[in-house]
């Protein structure tokens, strides 16, 4: 494994004592790579360069204090796991940084035991971090495995669960923006497979929550083709959460999701279903045989645009 | 250092002791009020790192110039200079 796909720490620190002592240690651990900065400056510049995993940092430096370049790494990467090196005498540094963010702090001079003690309780915090919206996700997707009218209180009492609450409120906070005044807060163009060909978002939805959603729609749909077929008496089907709807248009190779909150009217309606059968045309051929290579359905994402234009225009 | 083995602490060691006599002749040839703020900085640095690094004598010349620095008196700061210059010639 090259350095390049190693997970990265920073460490900063300008006495040069200090920066080889760590450089020392990390020899012992090669399964991470070490980046030096000898002060805020150098260390703002390299965390702009790469991805990393947590960064130590001095507090007692000239110019940019440790504090200060805290408070400035926490504003532009507010995830990162930070640790401050301080000396005992700075015991009230050491609070404020807790208070600006840091994970902790360590006494200087760092030895062996506590850089090594700080990295792994870094692995363990992130890996139950990943854990927990592993588990978030698996819920959410169990949820819509087992999504039915009976268990989410779909039924024609109109009665709603548990279940369909904790669904409601993945959903709500995944895909409607809460400060939007139009009606439509996402669009989802998927392949009959769920895979998510474009996305269009009010709420900068995350490529990997697109993915899972993605999904989701697919079973939804699936699910509302089982149990509402009866009574479609068209192509698209709309279905409730809580304040906001989802509306399916299904098309030969693909299907067009439209979240939403208000009402959307025939003219809407149509453009959704005009929308699909356009994109299904000029990619007949592709659709046909496709791949799962996103690139050969680029235009997908201008029938998006022009589609959510054409339906958030009318406000309610 | 604790965590080390005597071949990395041997080198460690090593790395240390020429890099502090660089810095020591960068601040000797600037010994002057306008770079006091340099002087305490090397001061503050080396009283950290010299424990650190197995050299408690480094640690206590530190903390006295960081002191002389912070009272800008150049006579103190020059003498602990000397006596740093000394000890790192006696560990070449």
């Amino acid at each position: 494994m090259s350095n390049e796909d190693l997970p990265n720490i920073i460490a900063v620190d300008d006495d040069f004592a200090v920066r080889m002592a760590m450089d020392f240690m990390f020899k012992k651990w090669p399964e991470y790579n070490l980046i030096l900065a000898e002060d805020a400056k150098d260390a703002l510049v390299k965390l702009e360069e790469r991805d990393y995993m947590m960064m130590f940092s001095d507090i007692n430096m000239p110019e940019v204090s440790g504090l200060e370049l805290l408070e400035i790494v926490k504003g532009k990467y507010p995830e990162l796991p930070v640790f401050m090196l301080t000396s005992e005498t700075d015991i009230q540094n050491s609070i404020t940084a807790f208070r600006h963010g840091a994970m902790d702090y360590l006494l200087k001079p760092p030895t062996v035991g506590s850089i090594k003690g700080a990295i792994d309780k870094t692995v363990e915090y992130l890996e139950e971090k990943a854990e927990k919206e592993k588990i978030d996700m698996t819920d959410f997707k169990q949820m819509v495995e087992n999504f039915s009218p009976e268990e989410m209180g779909l039924t024609k009492s109109g009665s709603k669960n548990t279940e369909f609450t904790k669904l409601v409120n993945v959903l709500q906070e995944k895909l409607i923006h809460p400060g939007k005044v139009g009606r439509v807060h996402n669009l989802f163009l998927l392949s009959k497979s769920g895979i998510v060909i474009s996305n269009l978002s009010a709420n900068e939805v995350e490529e990997t929550d697109a993915d899972i959603l993605g999904g989701m729609f697919t079973a939804v749909k699936n699910f509302m083709e089982d149990a509402f077929s009866a009574r479609s008496d068209s192509s698209l089907n709309d279905i409730q959460f809580g304040n906001f709807h989802i509306t399916f248009a299904s098309g030969a190779y693909s299907e067009l999701a439209v979240v939403y909150t208000g009402i959307i009217n025939q003219a809407s309606e149509e453009a959704i279903a005009d929308t699909l059968i356009a994109f299904e045309l000029e990619n007949m051929q592709i659709l046909e045989k496709w791949d799962g290579d996103l690139s050969k359905l680029e235009t997908a994402s201008e029938y998006l645009e022009k589609l959510f234009t054409d339906i958030d225009k009318e406000k309610n | 250092m604790e965590g080390f083995d005597d071949d990395e602490w041997a080198e460690m060691q090593d790395l240390y002791i020429n890099h502090t006599s660089k810095e020591l002749k960068k601040i000797s040839e600037n010994l002057n009020l306008e770079s006091i703020d340099f002087i305490r900085t090397f001061g503050h640095n080396i009283k950290g790192s010299g424990g650190m690094y197995g050299f408690d004598e480094v640690t206590q010349i530190g903390l006295q110039i960081e002191i002389a620095a912070k009272a800008k008196d150049l006579d103190t700061i020059l003498s602990n200079l000397e006596d740093l210059e000394s000890f790192l010639q006696s560990k070449r």
